[in-house]
């Protein structure tokens, strides 16, 4: 493949490739970083008392208002390099296009670097396809037709697998997203936590029922007639009947039975399922107003009355 | 929309797609919430009345029954005890001249055995002498 270094031997795992107007064809299947010549980015550097890359990436357009197409859409780059911090403008959309053409599609991209930081080790030129030659010029790689140069001039060879690149951008991040890559990864972060911790929520109150569930099962297991809640209702009514009348008879019986003392005795009492009925006979008039104090009292009916007795009733 | 489209809004993209995440699993957690909240009623409800009607038939329970009413016929003297008439759920006993301690204890018991008292007479028949008559049913 003229043209074009690809080596994967050492250094990154992914193939690197050098990116200029005369490379040939690419033909892989995986992904690879993409290395720019300057005939795809344009460069400026410049010496600023500022502190952070972020800083500088919100003016770098700025700087290159005079420099570009204004009807190219570009994206920037920018890294500090000892004191001086260097600006990269360059057009994803001309390099996907390019790159395209030459057979890499866009998903294929990785990262991209820029030549640029090679500028110590194009010190002495390199050949860029048959007319062109690379090299560092006053600090800036700079690309020269080779016609300028002398024949005898010894070329070097790049492998761009063993050099070191630190300054790359994902693909992804290049373009000047609302969101900003960061921000993104906070913000997920934050919101996968959140989803996770309401599904964690959700599965835990789900859980919380099965004590309940245990104890409905167990008591089924006891009582299996009783499953149905038809059934159920059905000895409800029949039981809280019988418990509800008998406890009213007894609590009646209980209550005449209170109401004799020393001063007076019982003489009848009939009970059946609609009334109770007692017949009391009382010694003394001070016995007799207790009684008929205590019987009002008690819910109870006068029904006959005579000096030495008194009939009380009460319906059921 | 193109691949390029995406990678573009790749960011946006993610935190859309995972708001779409918290939006979904906060709705999975309210509605767990709110259908735990209504089965937990339901199944305190049907405890409850497991539990209640349960009761309610060892309270009533036919077979304790049928071995206390053996007891009322012996709580007094077989001379007092005119009739006791025990068949198919039901009892009638007539006791006769009964002391009032004894009538006390008879009418106790009665009140704490568990079955329907249809009916009770109690007429006094001397002085501190009763006739009494019960029918009772389980």
């Amino acid at each position: 493949m003229k043209g074009v270094q690809i080596l994967n031997f050492m250094g990154s795992s992914k193939l690197r490739v050098l990116v200029h107007k005369d490379m040939e064809d690419i033909n892989v299947k995986d992904s690879v970083d993409i290395v720019l010549t300057p005939q795809f980015y344009t460069f400026l550097r410049e010496d600023l008392e500022i502190k952070f890359a972020y800083q500088a990436k919100k003016i770098a357009p700025a700087f290159f208002d005079d420099y570009l197409n204004a009807g190219v859409e570009h994206q920037y780059h920018v890294y500090k390099h000892s004191n001086e911090w260097y600006f990269f403008a360059y057009s994803v959309e001309e390099i996907t296009t390019f790159l395209e053409e030459r057979g890499l599609s866009s998903h294929q991209i990785g990262k991209i670097y820029f030549v640029q930081e090679l500028e110590k080790r194009l010190e002495s030129p390199m050949e860029l396809g048959e007319t062109m030659v690379m090299q560092t010029l006053e600090g800036t790689v700079t690309l020269l037709p080779k016609r300028l140069l002398s024949r005898e001039i010894e070329y070097q060879s790049l492998n761009l697998q063993k050099e070191k690149f630190q300054n790359g951008i994902a693909l992804s991040s290049s373009y000047d997203s609302i969101v900003p890559f960061k921000e993104t990864a906070l913000l997920s972060t934050l919101l996968f936590f959140l989803g996770s911790f309401f599904l964690f929520e959700g599965e835990r109150g789900r859980s919380s029922i099965e004590s309940l569930e245990v104890s409905q099962t167990e008591l089924l297991e006891q009582y299996p007639k009783l499953s149905s809640s038809l059934q159920r209702n059905s000895e409800m009514k029949k039981y809280t009947k019988i418990d509800r009348e008998e406890r009213v008879k007894r609590e009646a019986l209980m209550q005449v039975s209170k109401m004799i003392s020393n001063s007076n005795r019982l003489k009848s009492l009939v009970l059946n399922e609609k009334s109770i009925t007692a017949t009391i006979k009382i010694d003394s008039p001070v016995a007799m107003r207790k009684l008929k104090k205590l019987a009002k009292k008690r819910s109870f009916t006068l029904l006959n009355e005579s000096a030495k007795e008194i009939s009380v009733e009460k319906k059921l | 929309m193109s691949l390029m489209s995406l990678k573009r809004f790749q960011n946006e993209l993610i935190i859309f797609l995972l708001l779409l995440f918290v939006g979904f699993s906060f709705f999975y957690k309210f509605s767990a919430e709110k259908s735990v909240a209504s089965k937990k009623i339901e199944i305190k409800e049907s405890v409850s009345e497991i539990s209640k009607v349960a009761e309610l038939k060892i309270f009533w329970d036919k077979k304790k029954v049928k071995k206390e009413i053996t007891k009322f016929k012996t709580m007094v003297s077989k001379a007092k005890v005119k009739r006791f008439e025990k068949r198919s759920g039901k009892l009638v006993a007539i006791y006769k001249n009964l002391s009032l301690k004894e009538l006390n204890k008879i009418s106790k018991k009665l009140v704490a055995t568990h079955f329907k008292i249809s009916k009770l007479n109690i007429q006094e028949s001397g002085k501190d002498r009763y006739d009494m008559e019960f029918t009772c049913k389980w």
